[in-house]
């Protein structure tokens, strides 16, 4: 069955600047079988919260609702783009797919495994479509992907990603002060930092699941603060390592953070090893490329953004030069519409490789990390529901 | 090995990249009669002189007929290191290193490496204490603290 539409699929957009929204707006307009319908958010947020989402719909030409209920009653709206902070992902993922809305989610999709199986739940029940952003239409996580399927590698022994962001200032922040890990933390929103090893790692952790196709049985994790005071003042770690076992036994690391900005050429180093019967392949999301270099000034940081000190955001980069150095020699390495790929599985009426039950498995992985921190031991999975 | 292990280790000194706090190895080398246990010690040792610190916990996963090992370590500094070692009968051995500092990062790429690298290093030496971490994690299958270790061989 395929349900194509004769007009396209209105999108709902919550919360605005300062957000992935930034991104993800654009995919979705650059799909022409999306339209943008309006920005909208809860009804209680911060001025602050609230005065970002106006901007934004002001930027995009949008109206703002700023009830959220009231722009689910919209019969226009059939996709919901949610870039809410993360604290308030669940009950807005549960109420978009309640309100009979495909949903589409920042990532990680929740804060806690209670309200990630809420979104299951909701999404199961109500028959939507959903999705969670990710890396795996990247053309690098693709061809690991068929490596593995085309058994290049034989059967498969290891895999571990290492994907690190070149973004921040770093700071002179002292080094070896124990880290002691909140194995529940609660508080994940701040204006100067991300508990890096879940904003970062979950890209690894849904990497190596789809790439395997194998759930993660246990997890060791270790979360550290190495380079930023910003971090290290809000008790959240800007670094963080898991090793893990999955269900075919196949052992499986990831490195995660955020390392500053001149500490790559790029983005930062993202790679996925895979260890098999026939030896090691590496995929590089900086590969294949040319290297340029020029008598132009060198690349600098853009400006201190006291909004947005990490260059978390788009909107940070507006008026700066990206690095150019390296330039990717595939064309699809330069878009990753994630977006369109949602589109797809909407309008053939199959569930995304990146549905909100594997985000939902990706947020377990993650707060198992956590609680292995805090530890020092091997949590296995499933963790208990609080 | 040796020119790369005292590359860095003259990067990591003139301070270029600040004070170094993690680093993967992902080595794959031909067969060579050496013990994998042993081979996995050996980069753990270069890994600790460029942390400047000894482990003081040893997570090892390895697959029981399989030819790769992983050890996930934890430094008294609170740096860190996953190592894998991974042999194979395969034409040309590398390494992939990635040695991160506070103020910048070592990358070497195992797929530029020519062929015929030499991957032999011999360390001044491969503490006891280190493997016994090694072998005890792996019966475990549990991280397992060096201070364990040492109160197990006093005891």
């Amino acid at each position: 069955m395929t349900l194509i539409k004769s007009q396209p699929y209105g999108v709902l957009l919550v919360s605005g600047l300062m957000t992935h929204q930034e991104n993800y707006a654009d995919f979705f307009l650059a799909d022409p079988r999306c339209v943008l319908i309006a920005v909208t958010d809860e009804p209680d947020v911060p001025s602050r919260r609230a005065d970002l989402n106006r901007k934004f719909a002001s930027k995009m030409n949008l109206p703002y609702i700023p009830d959220l209920d009231e722009a689910l009653k919209r019969e226009d709206v059939d996709i919901v783009s949610v870039c809410a902070e993360h604290e308030r992902r669940g009950r807005i993922g549960v109420k978009c797919a309640k309100a009979k809305k495909h949903v589409y989610l920042d990532k990680p999709m929740a804060c806690n495994v209670a309200d990630a199986d809420a979104i299951v739940s909701a999404v199961e029940s109500t028959g939507v479509k959903s999705q969670v952003y990710s890396m795996i239409y990247s053309s690098w996580a693709q061809k690991a992907k068929q490596a593995v399927e085309s058994n290049a590698i034989g059967e498969i022994i290891a895999i571990h990603c290492d994907i690190l962001f070149a973004k921040g200032y770093t700071s002179d922040a002292p080094l070896g002060i124990p880290r002691k890990q909140d194995p529940y933390p609660k508080h994940f929103t701040f204006i100067d930092s991300k508990r890096e090893l879940r904003a970062t790692g979950v890209y690894s952790v849904g990497l190596i699941r789809w790439i395997t196709g194998a759930e993660v049985k246990t997890v060791y994790g270790i979360t550290e603060n190495y380079f930023f005071a910003e971090h290290l003042h809000n008790d959240v770690e800007d670094f963080g390592i898991l090793a893990m076992r999955l269900e075919n036994d196949v052992m499986a690391t990831i490195s995660a953070g955020r390392i500053g900005y001149t500490s790559h050429t790029s983005h930062g180093p993202m790679r996925v090893h895979l260890v098999g019967t026939k030896g090691l392949m590496t995929f590089d999301a900086h590969k294949p490329r040319i290297e340029v270099y020029t008598n132009e000034p060198p690349w600098m940081p853009p400006p201190l953004n006291p909004d947005d000190p990490m260059g978390f955001w788009n909107s940070t980069y507006k008026n700066s030069k990206s690095k150019k150095n390296w330039v990717p020699i595939s064309s699809d390495q330069r878009h990753n519409n994630d977006v369109s790929y949602f589109i797809d599985c909407i309008e053939s009426d199959r569930n995304s490789e990146v549905s909100v039950k594997d985000g939902a498995a990706q947020v377990e992985i993650l707060m198992a990390g956590y609680i292995s921190a805090e530890s020092g031991n091997i949590v296995s999975l499933p963790i208990p529901r609080q | 090995m040796q020119f790369l292990y005292q590359t860095v280790k003259e990067i990591i000194e003139t301070g270029r990249v600040g004070t170094p706090v993690f680093v993967r190895f992902v080595v794959q080398i031909m067969p060579s009669g050496e013990h994998i246990l042993d081979t996995l010690a050996r980069f753990l040792v270069i890994t600790g002189s460029w942390l400047t610190s000894i482990p003081i916990k040893v997570y090892v996963q390895h697959r029981e007929n399989s030819a790769q090992i992983t050890a996930s370590v934890e430094y008294a500094g609170g740096q860190t290191a996953i190592v894998s070692v991974n042999i194979a009968n395969v034409i040309s051995s590398r390494i992939d290193l990635m040695m991160i500092g506070n103020k910048g990062a070592v990358y070497q790429d195992g797929e530029m490496m020519p062929p015929g690298f030499d991957v032999d290093f011999e360390p001044s030496s491969i503490p006891e204490w280190l493997m016994d971490a090694i072998e005890q994690s792996l019966f475990a299958g549990k991280p397992v603290s060096i201070e364990e270790v040492v109160d197990l061989d006093f005891d």
